[in-house]
């Protein structure tokens, strides 16, 4: 199974609270092309993209080293990168949500 | 993602990390999260959440402005109700009902509830009815769910109708 957790509006909601009761910061970012961060687990192989196909050796494929848009495992593997990334830094995963750190 | 904290000197720590290791893109203060807009009053220790834009959306795509309340059936009766219902976006609709519902509309809940029971086989008068709690959005699309300033503690609340169901006698409970 392929599965990527995602935030709950509960924990959105339990947030906003406490934002509003103990006047915390609240910022927002956006990674730029998140799921391209992600590593693959498995050898994955794509056709060469129309256009950019090299002449010649057009029965080659592809093999990817990371990520794309459109994979199956795509968010998964990003929220693993981003989760490693978060344990790092010295944060812990919520046991209600894992999209809370 | 949305970064929260005491200081803002931490937050700034934290986006220089998130910084070096991925390209990101930094949008100060949250406004936006999940289709609902976020304003605060700092001073008042208030937070509103408003999702006016969803729900102006939400009522573009399923056009009711030409929307009249019909009688009530409770299934639909002949094929002329079920060809019309076929082109009808029933569970489209009560899915982005849901989603007003579930973030700053509390308040459509059980409305919600009973027309996604229908959702098999719905008749013509539960697309009224979802039209009729269409219109209510669109007559209180300006308002907002507020947070405020308080003792922080969880509280629940739940209610039962005691076979409240008039068809079946079951009973319908919900909490928050």
């Amino acid at each position: 199974m392929v599965f990527s957790p995602v935030v709950k509006m509960t924990t959105l909601c339990v947030l906003f609270a406490f934002m509003a009761a103990l006047d915390l910061e609240l910022f927002q970012m956006d990674v730029k092309t998140a799921f391209l961060h992600g590593d693959l687990d498995e050898e994955l192989y794509m056709k060469q993209p129309e256009g950019y196909a090299i002449p010649g050796k057009e029965h080659l494929v592809c093999k990817l080293k990371r990520s794309l848009y459109g994979l199956k495992q795509a968010p998964k593997q990003w929220y693993k990168k981003f989760e490693a990334f978060m344990l790092k830094h010295g944060f812990k995963r919520s046991h209600g949500d894992h999209s809370l750190n | 993602m949305l970064l929260a904290g005491k200081k803002k000197s931490t937050l700034n720590a934290l986006k220089q990390q998130l910084n070096s290791a991925f390209s990101m893109k930094d949008l100060g203060e949250a406004e936006h999260i999940l289709g609902m807009r976020i304003k605060r009053d700092r001073q008042q220790y208030t937070l509103h959440l408003s999702q006016e834009k969803y729900i102006e959306k939400v009522l573009d795509r399923f056009n009711v402005a030409d929307a009249k309340l019909l009688e009530c059936h409770c299934r639909p009766k002949d094929d002329d109700a079920a060809n019309y219902m076929k082109n009808v976006p029933y569970a489209s609709a009560c899915g982005s009902l849901m989603y007003a519902m579930v973030a700053t509309w509390p308040d459509i809940a059980h409305a919600i509830g009973l027309v996604s029971r229908f959702m098999a086989n719905p008749g013509r008068a539960h697309w009224e009815a979802i039209k009729s709690i269409l219109r209510y959005l669109k007559g209180t699309k300006g308002k907002c769910l507020c947070y405020g300033k308080g003792p922080l503690e969880l509280k629940g609340f739940c209610d039962s109708d005691m076979a409240g169901d008039v068809d079946t006698h079951k009973s319908t409970s919900g909490h928050a």
